[in-house]
């Protein structure tokens, strides 16, 4: 008989909240596709509104290590060739997308949101001035996908940033 | 006999549950499913995605063309009193507890004439928090033992700083 998988308790708690109807629903509606899991490694494509020349979904590597208490992080990534995505290749827009999509950030390792592990760092303001997008463990990578969505699906994104 | 897998929200309760059950199950078997979940299902209705009439208690799931993947909602109140305020402006309107957040947002803007470029970039916020539930969301798992809640309408902010 095989030994059961032995299992990390954040990897044990992502795969729970995968197996969850919130997250199965958003599956189901075309939102996002779980694309592969190298944990603490995630990687998942999050579903953009049509524009010319544009995707129809960007891939992003999310670290979850510690979840979910600790937040992750996430950055744009080809999922393809299992590489940070080329800036060229982000996503672009008027004003709230490329204010989430800056490549002078951090050198473009995670994006500038609230919900992320990296960027909330030294940003306690964003804690009142954006309390619906601060990271919680009962929200899990759930939030983070949604406010990507949104963003994605949004009138504000243009399509590809160098497109 | 095949099974159908089912998205539950029900009063009050915010996760979305999936449930499985028999493709000749009744709306009485999602009631007793919701109650192995918490929920109070005495009095309550089973309802469709913004589906008026609930179903009857013994009436069956594919009679209501329930399928596979489907979404289901457990409430108490046949109809839910959603007070919206944009700025100076309020609307009253009643939806079904199993309305989406999307649904009940699409009726506000419709109502305020206001542009679709405009209200993409507008999201629900629940009056009086910092709430703001994904468009998903069927209201009725918002409030528990209430047949009325109050959403405002507010901008999606740049993140800056």
């Amino acid at each position: 008989m095989d030994a059961p998988t032995l299992r990390r308790p954040d990897e044990q708690a992502f795969l729970d909240e995968v197996e969850g109807g919130a997250f199965q629903l958003a599956l189901h509606l075309g939102r996002w596709r779980l694309v592969g899991i190298q944990w603490p490694l995630v990687d998942i494509e999050v579903a953009a509104a049509p524009r010319p020349g544009a995707p129809t979904a960007y891939g992003f590597r999310f670290d979850c290590s510690g979840y979910p208490q600790a937040p992750a992080t996430g950055r744009p990534w080809d999922v393809a060739v299992a590489a940070p995505l080329p800036v060229a290749k982000w996503p672009g827009g008027r004003s709230r997308v490329p204010a989430v999509f800056r490549p002078d950030w951090k050198g473009g390792a995670c994006l500038y949101l609230p919900c992320d592990r990296e960027s909330i760092v030294g940003h306690e303001n964003w804690r009142s001035e954006h309390p619906a997008q601060i990271w919680k463990p009962e929200r899990g990578l759930q939030l983070y996908l949604e406010v990507l969505h949104e963003l994605l699906d949004s009138h504000d994104y243009t399509g590809v940033r160098g497109g | 006999m095949s099974e159908l897998k089912l998205f539950l929200q029900f009063e009050g309760h915010r996760p979305i549950e999936l449930i499985q059950l028999p493709e000749s199950a009744t709306a009485g078997d999602v009631l007793r499913a919701a109650a192995g979940h918490g929920a109070i299902v005495e009095e309550a209705f089973v309802f469709l995605v913004d589906i008026e009439e609930p179903l009857g208690p013994d009436e069956f799931l594919h009679a209501r063309g329930v399928k596979d993947r489907h979404r289901v909602h457990v409430h108490r109140c046949r109809k839910m009193k959603v007070a919206l305020t944009f700025v100076d402006t309020t609307a009253h309107h009643q939806f079904v507890p199993s309305a989406t957040v999307e649904t009940v947002k699409r009726w506000f803007v419709h109502h305020l004439k206001m542009s679709s470029v405009d209200a993409a970039e507008h999201v629900l916020q629940v009056s009086g928090t910092t709430e703001r539930p994904d468009p998903d969301v069927q209201i009725g798992s918002l409030v528990h033992g209430a047949c009325a809640l109050a959403f405002t309408l507010v901008p999606t902010k740049r993140i800056e700083g």
